[in-house]
């Protein structure tokens, strides 16, 4: 079984130069090893009863190729002089490869059914033979020979096809997963994946998903083994305990307040009567009105209001009601858009009263936030997280633990330096990360730019899939969190293809390059990535609209521009969306369309 | 090969100008600010001119300088299916307390031009020494002596000689073959009372003979063997030196012979001589002045052992020997414009154009440099990795530890310890309170 470590065909190079026990350097045999190969050298340990065989496993992070023997000086002679390289006596051959190896461990020889890897408190021999362990080999290594652990798989080691690489559920259920990489890099197809194998054991799922990346399991369930999908909009509502978080949000939203205006909003709702399970519309219509009888005396506050401070905390509120308003619309819209196509929403029951119809095994509940603004996604999630870790956190098992994925997770843990440290679902996310192992709540973090993540809450996340990363702030901040992510995995962040990336942490044994699986039986058949190219193409102006302000124009002809005299003379010029508009305001767009055509 | 004339004042001045610019004169400009009170800088210029002027009518009038074209269009496909070899010794950099370790190792590389393939080139180990010079059971020589560095300069002089002879006798098809530095070098030095010959194993890789006597297995005779073996094959040989050595052994021995042909007469010579002597430039600056891109003096027998006024300084015990030693058929040749000449040098009767050519077109491989490429190339083969010299100094601490645990004397052992483990300032070495 270990008779490949002594095998000619296997052997791909010899160790040269310094060695320690963290990395070596081999030189390679042309195409026998690519980076982020698995190899092994064997070596003797000193033991206690004289020395033992080992093999130092290691993971190949760096190859150069060195042509030592041909100057610069010589390359530009021949191209000026339209030399043939191979007519002259310069070296064409002596070019060779030279990898560098990041040691992970080693294991005893003899020792094959269990490849157990310890610390290597030996240095391999400068001169010894490199191999390439078979694949069963480096199956048994990844996996510790121990097949009690539930995995999920994930892909297979990058060159190696033959080589499976999972991740420990456990690790990952409770001690949380960050997946990061730039746009494109294959986030989400990764996050499927991840999520696919845990619908696999019925793990309860939630999903915070602002894209809509997601809505795809619900048209998929069938290939997701009748996993139970519920695709929920959030209805802003105000219970008791988060009314806070709502007050917040109406602070936050709404224009910027005065001292005295911030009093006389707190006086507002000390005075207005919360039933809880309110939406937060009708709760700031009830402020608005409550804001009316203070001003109109029915206060019992004794002094008098400044008319001044009442109306600008009420267009404050009236603000904010409408473009809440505004948001709901825009949600609407995008779910009215994917009726047709199969999709049915229906709304996110009160995770304080009813938890356990959002978190339940064998189901994946996706909380669909498009249409919101950061800040009010982030009120969302905040509310809901904290309702649904309280559940947990009380131990009292009104449901189940359970996994919550945020995308975009920079807009909800927006690192200090983005200045937004009062985003909502920031304290919320903090408490669950840190606690969160406790009471198996695991979180999913997947952000696009990590560099803007909070760096406590990343450092938190016991496991790292890192895909495709180019830009320089993300990769050192990433780097900076991540403590086994050596400089030269660092560095070939930026030469991932998709679905390609370095996985490290709790839930493997040693950092791994990883190809993730793509399961194309996922994707949505339904929802694709809009064509926008084709959509300007086939764009053409309303011909109703054009006619009807063609009309307008003839009938009523635009007024000329002011004359630079006329505001001397003291008149107000007319402002220019009168003219703007002129063509448009005498039609009614909604009767238009009966108006038959000339 | 054509004669070539008379280079006009402005040329020679341009080339002063430059040569001054490139910082090429410094060292004799201050060797001679001691001594002259006048303006230095001025003096020296019109010395350089009047000596160019001086040295390119001899040398042009007496038909001896040559020209040789660079073509590489033509010129390399013409050697398609000719064979080259490159040889150079590499000494590895090894300080370790306690010990003189000696690693050298001769690099061949051949190369076929104009072929693809597996057999266009070899690169080989052509012969290696390594051991410890103050290790009385040695290797490489029978015995020890003071002078370490003398030690290792004649080992590898020898060792590349020997690579060369064997090189030849191993591939029978060379073509021709270029050495890094002389190809035959003076022994004098080597010749002290009390140098050791070489053990009969490191003879016998050396020249391929057995049973040497011990007489025959010291440096001189071995080195004066190695060398008639080659020159007596006919191989076509060249070493190729870069580095300017000082001295103007070549020009006076061109002095010598106008004088011995009857082309000037003895009081002119003397005058001339004088003149040169000056600023005691040497035979690479002074015919750098002088040569043209691709020109070369017409080669001239030297004896590299000294000529009759510097025989009686050679070690009586080895007169005999040192007297037989081949003469180094000499010539510089300039490869480019602003590189200074290349001294070149082959055995009697093999110098040709076709060996010339093979170094100018070569050396306009690394136009800057001006230097063989295939020279550079063995030479990177050959030279001892940095890694590997700290590796034979980790090998050989470990060996000096373990002799020293051998031993019962706890002295030596605490000894040992304390300096392999010293750095500079280490704790260790400051006196017990
Ligand atoms: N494992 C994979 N194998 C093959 N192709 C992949 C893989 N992962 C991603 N891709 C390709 O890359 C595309 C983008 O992947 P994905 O949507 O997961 O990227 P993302 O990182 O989530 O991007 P964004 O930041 O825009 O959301 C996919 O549509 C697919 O074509
Ligand atoms: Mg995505």
């Amino acid at each position: 079984m270990t008779d490949w470590i002594k095998s000619n065909e296997r052997r791909i190079g010899t160790v040269v130069g310094d060695a320690s026990t963290d990395t070596y350097t081999f030189i390679l045999k042309s195409f026998s090893a690519k980076l982020g190969d698995i190899v092994a050298t064997p070596t003797d340990v000193p033991g206690h009863a004289g020395t033992y065989g080992a093999i130092i496993w290691g993971r190949v992070v760096g190859i150069n190729r060195v042509n030592p023997f041909f100057p610069a000086e010589a390359a530009q002679e021949l191209s000026e002089q339209d030399i043939n390289l191979l007519d002259t006596v310069l070296s064409t051959t002596r070019d060779y490869l030279q990898a560098e190896v990041l040691i992970l461990g080693a294991t005893k020889n003899m020792d094959v059914t269990n490849l157990r890897l310890s610390p290597v408190t030996y240095p391999v021999k400068p001169s010894a033979g490199v191999f390439s362990p078979p694949a069963e080999a480096i199956r048994v290594l990844l996996t510790g020979g121990d097949n009690n652990q539930v995995k999920l798989r994930l892909g297979t080691l990058i060159g190696r096809k033959d080589v499976d690489v999972s991740l420990q559920a456990n690790k990952i259920v409770s001690r949380h997963l960050a997946i990061l990489a730039m746009t494109g890099g294959g986030k989400t197809v990764a996050a499927r994946r991840v999520l696919r194998e845990l619908t696999a054991i019925n793990y309860p799922i939630v999903i915070l998903d602002p894209h809509g990346d997601y809505l795809a399991f619900f048209e998929k369930r069938r290939e997701l083994g009748g996993v139970d999908v519920k695709l929920f909009y959030p209805a802003i509502r105000v219970y008791g305990s988060d009314s806070g978080v709502i007050e917040e949000l109406i602070a936050k939203m709404g224009h910027r307040l005065t001292d005295p205006q911030k009093d006389f909003f707190q006086t507002v709702v000390a005075q207005t009567n919360l039933e809880p399970g309110m939406t937060a519309e009708r709760y700031i219509a009830e402020l608005i009105t409550t804001c009316g009888r203070l001003r109109d005396g029915g206060g019992n506050g004794g002094d008098r209001l400044n008319a001044l401070t009442v109306n600008a905390v009420r267009r404050s509120l009236d603000f904010v009601r409408r473009a809440l308003n505004s948001m709901q619309t825009n949600n609407e819209r995008l779910m009215a858009q994917l009726k047709p196509k199969g999709y049915a929403f229906t709304e996110l029951p009160d995770p304080q009263t009813s938890p356990d119809e959002i978190v339940r095994p064998g189901r994946i509940s996706i909380i669909y936030l498009a249409g919101f603004d950061h800040l009010t996604q982030s009120a969302i999630a905040s509310i809901v997280i904290e309702h649904l870790f309280a559940h947990r956190a009380k131990l009292t098992d009104r449901i189940a633990p359970f996994l919550t994925v945020i995308e975009e997770a920079h807009n909800f843990v927006p690192g200090r330096r983005e200045g937004t440290e009062d985003t909502p679902s920031l304290a919320t996310v903090r408490k669950v990360i840190t606690e969160g192992r406790k009471f198996g709540t695991g979180l999913m973090l997947i952000s696009q730019r990590p560099a803007r993540l909070d760096e406590t809450i990343l450092s938190q996340c016991n496991s790292f899939l890192v895909l495709r990363l180019v830009n320089p702030k993300d990769k050192n901040f990433v780097r900076s969190v991540m403590e086994n992510l050596s400089e030269s995995d660092a560095n070939i962040l930026q030469t991932f293809g998709p679905g390609q990336g370095i996985v490290s942490g709790q839930a493997v044994r040693f950092p791994l390059l990883v190809d993730i699986d793509f399961d194309e039986d996922l994707v949505s058949e339904a929802i694709g990535d809009e064509d926008f190219v084709k959509k300007a193409k086939d764009w053409s102006p309303d011909p109703v609209r054009e006619e009807i302000a063609s009309i307008v124009d003839e009938v009523i002809p635009p007024e000329p521009p002011a004359s630079p005299a006329t505001k001397r003379a003291g008149k107000r010029a007319p402002l220019p969306d009168v003219t703007f508009n002129a063509g448009t305001r005498g039609g009614k767009p909604n009767g238009a369309g009966k108006r038959p055509r000339a | 090969m054509a004669f070539e004339d008379t280079l006009p004042e402005e040329e020679v001045q341009h080339r002063i100008e430059t040569r001054v610019s490139l910082g090429h004169f410094m060292a004799n400009i201050l060797r001679a600010a001691g001594a002259e009170k006048a303006d230095v800088q001025q003096s020296f210029a019109k010395h350089l001119c009047d000596t160019a002027k001086l040295l390119d009518g001899f040398l042009r009038s007496d038909g001896r300088i040559a020209r040789m074209d660079y073509l590489p269009g033509k010129y390399w496909p013409a050697q398609r299916g000719r064979r080259f070899a490159f040889i150079d010794g590499g000494v590895a950099n090894v300080a370790l307390p306690g010990a003189a370790p000696l690693a050298i190792r001769v690099g061949a590389y051949l190369v076929r031009p104009g072929r693809e393939g597996a057999d266009r080139e070899d690169f080989a180990v052509q012969m290696h020494f390594v051991d410890d010079l103050y290790d009385p059971a040695q290797d490489v020589y029978d015995n020890d002596f003071e002078d370490i560095a003398k030690l290792r300069d004649a080992a590898r002089i020898i060792a590349e000689a020997g690579a060369c002879r064997s090189l030849f006798e191993e591939a029978g098809d060379i073509d021709a073959l270029l050495i890094q530095g002389p190809l035959i070098n003076p022994v004098s030095p080597y010749g002290t009372p009390g140098f050791p010959a070489y053990t009969a194993s490191a003879s016998e890789k050396l020249c391929r003979q057995a049973g040497l006597s011990d007489r025959d297995r010291h440096f001189i005779p071995l080195y004066l063997r190695i060398l008639r073996d080659l020159r007596d094959r006919g191989s076509i040989v060249a070493g190729v030196v870069e580095r300017d050595g000082g001295g103007r052994r070549f020009i006076k021995n061109v002095l010598d012979q106008m004088v011995e042909r009857g082309k000037l007469d003895n009081a002119r010579r003397t005058r001339a001589e004088n003149f040169l002597k000056k600023y005691s430039l040497s035979d690479t600056q002074l015919l750098d002045l002088i040569l043209r891109e691709g020109e070369y003096v017409l080669p001239l027998a030297i004896n590299r052992q000294g000529g009759p006024d510097e025989q009686n300084k050679w070690p009586k015990k080895w007169e005999n020997e040192i007297g037989q030693f081949p003469l180094a058929l000499t010539t510089f040749l300039k490869p480019s414009e602003n590189v200074q000449p290349l001294r070149v040098e082959t055995f009697e009767g093999t110098a040709s154009d076709d060996l010339l050519s093979l170094v100018l077109h070569t050396s306009r491989l690394l136009p800057r440099y001006g230097f063989p490429v295939g020279l550079d190339v063995v030479d990177r083969f050959a030279k001892v990795p940095d890694w590997m010299g700290r590796q034979i100094a980790t090998g050989h601490k470990v060996n000096l530890l373990r002799k020293a645990f051998a031993t019962d004397n706890e002295k030596v052992r605490d000894f040992s310890i304390r300096m392999l483990s010293a750095s500079g300032r280490d704790w260790l070495y400051r006196p017990k309170i």
